[in-house]
């Protein structure tokens, strides 16, 4: 069982030790990912859904579209929310689980709010007039932690909504006068749009231990960890987000290293995330995701 | 608007219900343990669409000394549903009165499955996240709460087994799906111990005539008999499986 948080200071070292030599606990290097395992359309009931490992982080995200009265005409929404409960670690017991919870739910909203163009949300509008629009709810579940809930979250999310399907809506005039359109909704699933995810950014997460930074840190690495970076970046290479958490602060030329880093990094998982979704969609096969951890 | 949908069918002339199964034949049934890493024990429990994830922590020392019952130990329940895990977006509420009501269900179920004396002044967590919900919610945490109890090594009086029957259109049906939940027929949720015949819970919404009770117990306790089977087979070979792993004996 993987109690990461309590360290005493021998492990502490030694995990420091390792990172100083680019060769961490699993043997990864310091800018390394874990590897990453998909499968998508994992809930029928859902308008797209992805089971995501990485590592021992393992996320359930699906996506719900609902149709509403546009607040911003010719704007649709989307919203987040991500949570963590006492099932992906006993440290998320009641309060503390509900903290997290809301900040993981805070940092993707942000980054869905402002690092996607207004096209994404255009698109998202029905009808000429735009009155009504697509409310796309996103939302993810942690079931395991082992660290870096936060890019694992956004990477399930960006998967669920690349396996999302709109459906295609006719949007009728009203008969009587003061009547709003009606709207008729295509039932068959050639009529489904899938959601552009050409726009959807991912969060990459470097963490500072000792004098040195890693990407991707395990439970056990972000308890050693003096301060911590998300940045989020999109398929252009552009930065969306970014989101400081954790204790000592950050020398700026470190900073700037940092965000140089992420932003390689997040360029090349969303690679192997288009592919990955892409494979997943093609196969059919049986979910090892939720089978039995082999130790 | 549209017209009137015509009134559905739920058991047509040859004895089939929407889903195409007979009255008394159960989803298919899945059931997987140790699924997660951190909990003591975990499982999935899979009937038709639903699918019900378990996590148990304990026995342990109890968070709030106040808590604490000196004769046994204290069993606490956390439900959670994924907001996509029926036909509409539900976001998630904590104050939920169908949860609090499901949560003390589960909670006096578990206390009655586990031998509590055993592990006096200590506490287990029982967490449990629907991850998709198509009808026989309530069987479903309880069959997935005994799978987790179970890989958790927990000491239990018997083997819980749950079942839903209703009455529709006069017709007994047992393991309900959610059109057939949404019915407004009376539904029966059974908690059943195979080994001691007894049972555990019971639960009956909303009303139902004496003598339709009969049969409509019958087809639930009849339906928790084959889910016993099934899931006993499973859990033996998932214990024959960690039991090669181990080295103990070979295949």
């Amino acid at each position: 069982m993987n109690r990461g948080g309590l360290l005493s200071k021998a492990e502490r070292d030694f995990v420091e030790g390792g990172v100083e030599e680019s060769v961490r606990s699993d043997g990864r290097e310091r800018l390394a990912p874990r590897p990453v395992e998909l499968k998508v359309g994992v809930v029928p009931q859902a308008n797209g859904s992805c089971l995501l490992r990485c590592g021992g982080t393992r996320v359930l995200a699906g996506t719900k579209v609902e149709l509403e009265a546009a607040e911003i005409v010719g704007r649709g929404k989307l919203t987040c929310s991500i949570s963590c409960s006492m099932l992906a670690s006993p440290m998320f017991e009641g309060r503390a689980g509900e903290d997290v919870s809301a900040e993981l739910t805070r940092s993707m909203n942000q980054m869905m709010a402002q690092g996607m163009p207004k096209e994404v949300y255009s698109r998202l509008a029905v009808g000429e007039e735009g009155k009504q629009c697509w409310h796309v709810h996103c939302d993810a579940s942690v079931l395991d932690y082992d660290g870096t809930s936060l890019d694992c979250c956004s990477m399930a999310i960006y998967a669920a909504l690349a396996n999302t399907l709109i459906p295609q809506v006719k949007v009728l005039l009203g008969t009587e006068e003061g009547a709003g359109p009606e709207i008729e909704l295509m039932d068959s699933s050639d009529d489904c749009l899938p959601f552009d995810v050409s726009d959807v950014p991912i969060y990459t997460t470097l963490a500072q231990i000792g004098q040195r930074y890693v990407v991707d840190a395990t439970h056990t690495e972000e308890s050693c960890a003096s301060a911590r970076v998300s940045i989020a970046v999109n398929a252009n290479g552009k930065l969306c987000a970014s989101h400081k958490s954790e204790g000592r602060g950050l020398h700026p030329s470190q900073l700037a290293l940092m965000l140089q880093a992420a932003q390689r990094i997040g360029l090349d998982r969303l690679e192997t995330l288009k592919a990955l979704v892409a494979h997943s969609n093609s196969h059919d096969g049986p979910d090892t995701i939720l089978e039995r951890p082999i130790f | 608007g549209q017209g009137r949908m015509s009134k559905l069918e739920y058991v047509d002339l040859s004895g089939l219900r929407i889903d195409g199964r007979r009255a008394h034949e159960l989803r298919n049934i899945n059931a997987k343990l140790g699924v997660l890493t951190q909990p003591d024990g975990s499982a999935i429990f899979e009937i038709g669409i639903t699918k019900v994830l378990c996590a148990v922590y304990g026995p342990r020392e109890c968070t709030l000394r106040s808590k604490e019952l000196h004769d046994r130990m204290l069993v606490q329940v956390e439900v959670s549903t994924l907001p996509f895990a029926s036909g509409e977006h539900k976001k998630r509420s904590r104050g939920d009165r169908q949860i609090g009501e499901l949560t003390t269900m589960l909670k006096e179920s578990a206390e009655a499955l586990l031998l509590t004396s055993v592990h006096p002044r200590s506490q287990i967590d029982i967490v449990i996240e629907v991850m998709q919900s198509d009808g026989s919610l309530k069987a479903a945490c309880l069959n997935a709460i005994t799978l987790a109890l179970i890989d958790a090594g927990l000491p239990m009086r018997d083997f819980m087994v749950a079942c839903t029957a209703g009455c529709i259109d006069g017709r007994v049906i047992v393991d309900t799906n959610y059109i057939e939940d949404s019915a407004r027929g009376p539904e029966l949720v059974v908690a059943y111990l195979p080994n001691q015949d007894k049972v555990v819970t019971c639960q009956l919404e909303p009303k139902l005539s004496l003598e339709t009770l009969g049969p409509v117990m019958e087809a639930a306790l009849q339906g928790c008999k084959e889910l016993y089977k099934m899931l006993h087979a499973m859990v033996l070979e998932h214990s024959c499986q960690l039991a090669t792993n181990r080295g103990t004996f070979a295949t």
